[in-house]
């Protein structure tokens, strides 16, 4: 299969963008104003509660905590509860508390350094933001947030602060200020855990990715 | 006047294109007949029947106003469609931007070339794929094997179709036609599974999870589809459940996305809106497990992700469909709602349909795309009632746009003789009143007598009368009699 990738691609164009402006009058015009739309509103008093309530009907389950400094033993403790396989994978072990001392994590835990590799029982990362309308935690790739986190993990446990609760979808994008040139390779919308309903229509957990998704929520004190 | 589209010659598919995507929709008919009489798939039919409809209308009565997120989705996609060369030009672009690589591919055959010459310049050996429509169109995994490249569906019911070797029955649920019992003679038959129990449903998921889990490790290409590409940000969206799509874009060295040119939004907060109404619509959910924006390659920080990012865009009669009667139906989300609420689906199945997309959105596409004459039952493969307009996220006006397909298969003499004969005759029976009137007449008469209606039942048209009955008439006389009748009587 020799074809020349650039010729092709510039060729075909061509052709697909001639069918279309056949029946669009301006060619290419100057940026066309999309209608201004409608969105949701919510009860901003309620927030974190109407979050709590949306994502637990995910089949997610949380806990609230008002220190880092409890993250590595509620760790561990929800490893010994959901698996043989105590290996955490995170590039979170070495943040800082509010009065910056490190974490204390067990040596019960085995630390291993991301990429995930499908071995390891825990993922642990953070949400950038969570929506309130849908119950989502919503993960931005980088250095310290690995995707393969995300996915590759049995379980997975998310840590949010809880001001960064947004109401609505639209608000959480507003949040993330996205742009053009400057995106993450990938942003992950989270609610609940991987499901399938593949096999005569029967929701399963676990299809590929977490089979359960756990929030550690930092409220303020 | 009714404006009708035709594809130009150049761009409607040769014979042996068709023959080659093992095109089966011309035999709607008889498939649908041997589906009726299919009683394993009759039963899996009936495993899924009223799950879905049930779900969808507790997730819309969930929420405040679902008409009001309909409207909003809606005027993203009218917007769109009115600027269509605009969005994309923006989101090839602003794909550039983020260091990845836009193709476009007027027909599947081109698609497929496109991702071989990726696959080839990469020297991939093994492919996973995400779920995507587009190349199910292109029918993309046999190009790949015949490449001698390995590849791998991982949505767990496109997989099992996979392993079956079948096309998908249903656009988000493939393998709805398939009972635990099948899936688990398939894995006994393709995995190496010893005497392990497979009864429970679960057993069969991680089953499933086991094998491919492996697959998405050895992987040196994902290729996944795209449920929107957001001009703005040059980004492609995926909705899923299971987490598949997100494994197969991040964890091979490419990542390869598959959308039709209709796909593209102006922005994030167009997305929302139309995200509102596809989880819903689909599964009844009000949101997936995932829903994910890939914008690219992986940064010089990341720890993971492909190294190449790649969308390739497809035309395949969209634009053809631009500014005809059947604009509408590029504002199609493909969230199956039309398809769990079709009294034929229901009855019938995906397969009958013979090609990729079924149900209502199916008769209506298939020909579109792929040729009338190559799909004339399609269009009647309808009852017009009306439901899948009904609960179309975007009021796609499925019968409509059904009725003007029938439309253009008379005007083309596509239809077959007898109906042309039989509506050719009627129509020239009702210009003609006396004649008209003295058949109606003799039409009561016989209606009225029981011994010629049982003739007519049992003996001359015996199939059609199995499941019916001849109208019983006893009344005084046909319309137009008792009609004179009363209004002498008045006069009196």
């Amino acid at each position: 299969m020799s074809i020349n990738l650039n010729r092709f691609n510039r060729v075909n164009r061509k052709k697909i963008f001639n069918r279309i402006e056949r029946t669009q009058k301006a060619a290419i015009p100057q940026a066309p104003k999309r209608p201004p739309l409608l969105h949701p509103q919510l009860d901003i008093s309620a927030l974190t509660d109407i979050f709590l309530s949306k994502f637990s009907a995910s089949s997610s389950t949380f806990q609230s905590i008002d220190c880092l400094s409890l993250v590595p033993q509620l760790v561990l403790q929800y490893a010994e509860k959901h698996s043989a396989n105590k290996t955490l994978v995170t590039n979170l072990h070495s943040i800082l508390t509010l009065d910056e001392t490190p974490l204390d994590w067990p040596e019960t835990l085995s630390l291993s350094p991301p990429p995930a590799t499908g071995n390891e029982a825990i993922g642990l990362s953070y949400a950038t933001t969570a929506i309130a309308e849908t119950g989502s935690l919503v993960l931005t790739s980088s250095e310290k947030n690995p995707t393969t986190v995300n996915f590759l993990t049995d379980h997975h446990i998310i840590i949010l602060n809880e001001q960064d609760i947004v109401p609505n979808i639209e608000s959480m994008w507003e949040r993330l200020s996205l742009s053009a040139g400057n995106m993450p390779r990938a942003v992950n919308i989270i609610t609940g855990p991987s499901r399938t309903a593949d096999i005569e229509q029967t929701i399963q957990l676990g299809a590929h990715g977490p089979r359960s998704l756990h929030l550690l929520l930092l409220t303020q004190r | 006047m009714v404006m009708h589209y035709k594809p130009t010659s150049q761009e409607t598919p040769s014979d042996s294109e068709l023959k080659n995507s093992s095109h089966q929709a011309l035999f709607f008919k008889a498939q649908s007949s041997d589906a009726l009489l299919d009683e394993t798939l009759q039963e899996a039919l009936k495993k899924a029947k009223g799950g879905f409809i049930e779900k969808r209308s507790q997730a819309i009565a969930d929420v405040e106003s679902f008409d009001s997120y309909k409207q909003q989705a809606q005027l993203v996609k009218n917007h769109t469609l009115d600027h269509l060369a605009y969005y994309l030009t923006q989101f090839e672009e602003n794909v550039v931007k983020n260091g990845g690589h836009v193709h476009w591919a007027s027909t599947p055959e081109q698609l497929n070339n496109i991702i071989l010459h990726i696959c080839e310049r990469r020297d991939a050996k093994f492919v996973t794929k995400g779920k995507s429509m587009i190349s199910e169109e292109a029918n993309l995994n046999e190009a790949l094997e015949a490449a001698g490249i390995d590849v791998t569906e991982t949505d767990l019911g496109e997989y099992i179709i996979q392993l079956a070797k079948e096309p998908p029955s249903h656009i988000i649920v493939p393998a709805i036609h398939k009972t635990r019992q099948q899936v688990e003679a398939l894995f006994r038959e393709t995995h190496d599974l010893g005497e392990r129990d497979l009864d429970k449903i679960s057993a069969l998921v991680d089953e499933a999870r086991l094998q491919l889990r492996q697959k998405f490790l050895d992987a040196d290409v994902g290729i996944t589809g795209a449920n929107m590409l957001i001009a703005d940000t040059g980004s492609a969206m995926l909705v899923t459940n299971e987490g598949n799509g997100d494994l197969t874009a991040t964890l091979p060295k490419v990542h390869i996305v598959t959308a039709s040119i209709e796909k593209v939004i102006p922005d994030l907060e167009s997305a929302s809106a139309i995200l509102r109404v596809l989880a819903r619509s689909a599964t009844g959910q009000p949101i997936t497990s995932y829903t994910s924006l890939f914008s690219g390659p992986r940064d010089i920080e990341d720890l993971d992700g492909p190294d190449e990012f790649h969308v390739i865009l497809l035309d395949n009669q969209r634009s053809q469909m631009l500014g005809s009667p059947f604009e509408e139906m590029l504002k199609c989300i493909k969230c199956g709602a039309c398809l769990n609420h079709c009294p034929v689906y229901s009855a019938v199945g995906g397969h009958a349909y013979g090609w990729v997309y079924p149900g209502p959105m199916g008769s209506v596409l298939t020909p579109l795309m792929t040729g009338l004459k190559q799909s004339s039952d399609l269009p009647n493969a309808s009852t017009f009632c009306g439901r899948c307009e009904e609960v179309c996220p975007m009021g796609i006006p499925l019968p409509e746009l059904l009725r003007q397909l029938r439309n253009r298969e008379h005007e083309e003499h596509l239809t077959p003789w007898k109906t042309r004969f039989s509506l050719q005759s009627f129509m020239w029976t009702i210009q003609h009143p006396r004649l008209f009137h003295w058949l109606t007449k003799m039409t009561r008469l016989i209606l009225s007598n029981s011994t010629l209606t049982h003739f007519f039942e049992k003996h001359l048209f015996t199939s059609w009368y199995n499941s019916k009955e001849l109208p019983k008439n006893h009344s005084k006389g046909t319309f137009m009699e008792q009609y004179k009748q009363n209004s002498k009587q008045k006069k009196k």
